[in-house]
């Protein structure tokens, strides 16, 4: 027998006979740190009504989405995806999860969110803007706003990490993954430079790949995973993805991201084919995901189970059509909404009714209501909702992808599916909100 | 005396619906181990606000969390 310490809540550390036992420290990471409910949800519902004006542009434009990934359509999309819907989640998230990971609030949590939120919301609408109407003002504005956006969030974001002691593996993640963000608004402002006719590229078409591999592959690909190693073993009850591949996932992404920048100046073969080392690293990592929520030992299969599942599918196929052809329509529908919304939003269904359900309880506990019966978190966003809009969602990917294989009878129709997919998200999230506010009425 | 609860197998958020349960009806004598395959981080500024203390352990890949009324620790042979 040995004698260990124990991290101690308010007693200070107590010596105890234990066997084999770790040391741990718990001071410094917890919920009472992160921020109101309303940072991550104004987030989360800005993020939905982005998707509503995806879905609005589908109906009115839908048929020119397929005639090559640099029409005007395909560009302003792939940006209202990208900064309008992930940017605004996965900042959302952050806000919600640095505290608890760090320990200490992001400074001015309020302020700092607000202006991010809303840089970001009129950055999307100015680029999407620029781009759909060919306008070089507005792309030039949105790419201003963005970058301010995510410059804030990164300054608040290193502030709060200064000086803190963090976990090294999930900080190191997120920070490589966000680190990501810099390459890709860098290379756009660049290529919107280019545009405006105020700098010459030679190659510009290896300048966009490298622009939204950043983007895609090294910031949503790092971030996503990152916050599923965390997430999925902690709400499904799973095993850990082995530690191994935790640790060298997001900085070989990272490198092999940089040797295929470097592409642009040098035109050797090898640098050009790293992307392929990121694929497979991507592809690796979510079969590893895939098989641990497989292995589970619950059966029981819900909504926000079938949506990051099926993300995790659409990323696969992606990578086996890039494999074999060059259907670059079909991979970016894949990639973006198959991925980019579909993860997400099953991330969205699972943590949303957490949080809601967790600070409802923080709140009544300090008002000394002990025996007060609340909701059960299903009450927040109920399951057959959920399921509801999983079957419109996988619907409108379904039919976005037909769209590029036969001709459609009737070519609104993806359009207005997917329309109603992001009206039932933004719905699901506001009464997510409304639900919370009236139970804190009735229970403080 | 120690009471003792296993919330290893169970999803978010029963482990904390099923920890505060038995913190309403834990007597200021006794105390609670629970068994979990994590650190419970979201339940510590709980406890605070109801006014328990805590101390937690790694023992063979499992987290044991002992909780207590602020003022009673646990009476273990180490004293």
């Amino acid at each position: 027998m040995v004698s260990v310490l124990f991290a101690s809540g308010t007693q200070g550390i107590l010596r105890l006979p234990i066997r084999a036992s770790q040391v741990i420290n718990t001071s410094g990471l917890s919920l009472e740190q992160a921020p109101p409910l309303f940072v991550p949800f104004k987030f989360f519902f800005s993020a939905a009504l982005f998707s509503v004006a995806i879905g609005l542009l589908l109906i009115f434009n839908g048929q020119d989405l397929f005639v090559s990934r640099w029409s005007p359509l395909a560009l302003a999309l792939t940006h209202l995806v990208t900064v309008g819907f992930l940017a605004q989640v996965m900042t959302g998230a952050m806000f919600q999860l640095l505290p608890v990971v760090v320990g200490t609030p992001l400074p001015s949590v309020m302020l700092v969110s607000s202006i991010v939120n809303l840089s970001l919301a009129l950055g999307a609408i100015s680029l999407s803007g620029g781009f759909f109407f060919l306008n070089h003002e507005l792309l030039m504005l949105g790419a201003v706003l963005i970058s301010v956006g995510f410059s804030i969030f990164l300054v608040a974001a290193s502030l709060a990490i200064k000086g803190e002691t963090v976990p090294i593996k999930i900080t190191l993640q997120l920070g490589l993954g966000w680190f990501s963000v810099i390459p890709t608004a860098l290379l756009g402002i660049l290529l919107v430079l280019s545009l405006a006719g105020k700098v010459t590229l030679n190659d510009m078409q290896q300048v966009v790949t490298v622009h939204l591999s950043w983007g895609l592959m090294g910031w949503m690909g790092i971030v996503l995973f990152s916050v599923l190693f965390k997430l999925v073993p902690i709400f499904y009850v799973t095993r850990e993805i082995p530690l191994l591949l935790q640790q060298i996932y997001a900085p070989s992404v990272v490198i092999l991201l940089t040797f295929f920048t470097l592409s642009i100046f040098i035109n050797e073969p090898v640098f050009k084919s790293s992307i392929s080392g990121v694929v497979f690293l991507l592809c690796l990592i979510a079969v590893g995901i895939l098989v641990i929520m497989i292995q589970r030992k619950r059966s029981i299969i819900d909504s926000t189970i079938l949506f990051i599942g099926t993300g995790i599918g659409c990323l696969l196929l992606a990578a086996a059509i890039w494999v074999v052809s060059e259907r670059d329509v079909v991979i970016g529908i894949l990639l973006l909404i198959g991925v980019g919304l579909t993860i997400p939003i099953g991330i969205i269904y699972r943590v949303l009714p957490f949080l809601c359900w967790y600070h409802l309880q923080a709140i009544v506990l300090k008002r000394r209501r002990l025996n007060t019966q609340l909701p059960s978190m299903k009450h927040f966003i109920p399951e057959r909702s959920a399921r509801r809009h999983y079957i419109v969602h996988t619907s409108a990917i379904i039919l976005l992808l037909a769209g590029d294989i036969m001709t459609q009878p009737f070519p609104i129709l993806p359009g207005v599916v997917f329309t109603g997919s992001a009206i039932y998200l933004s719905s699901n999230i506001a009464k997510a909100y409304i639900v919370y506010q009236r139970e804190l009425q009735v229970h403080v | 005396m120690e009471r003792k609860l296993d919330v290893r197998e169970l999803e978010p958020p029963v482990p904390l619906e099923r920890i505060l349960d038995m913190l309403d009806t834990l007597s200021k004598e006794d105390w609670l181990c629970v068994r979990h395959n994590r650190e419970p981080f979201p339940l510590y500024s709980l406890l605070k606000q109801m006014d328990f203390s805590w101390d937690s352990r790694w023992s063979n890949g499992e987290c044991f969390i002992r909780i207590w009324h602020t003022g009673h620790p646990p009476v273990t042979d180490s004293g």
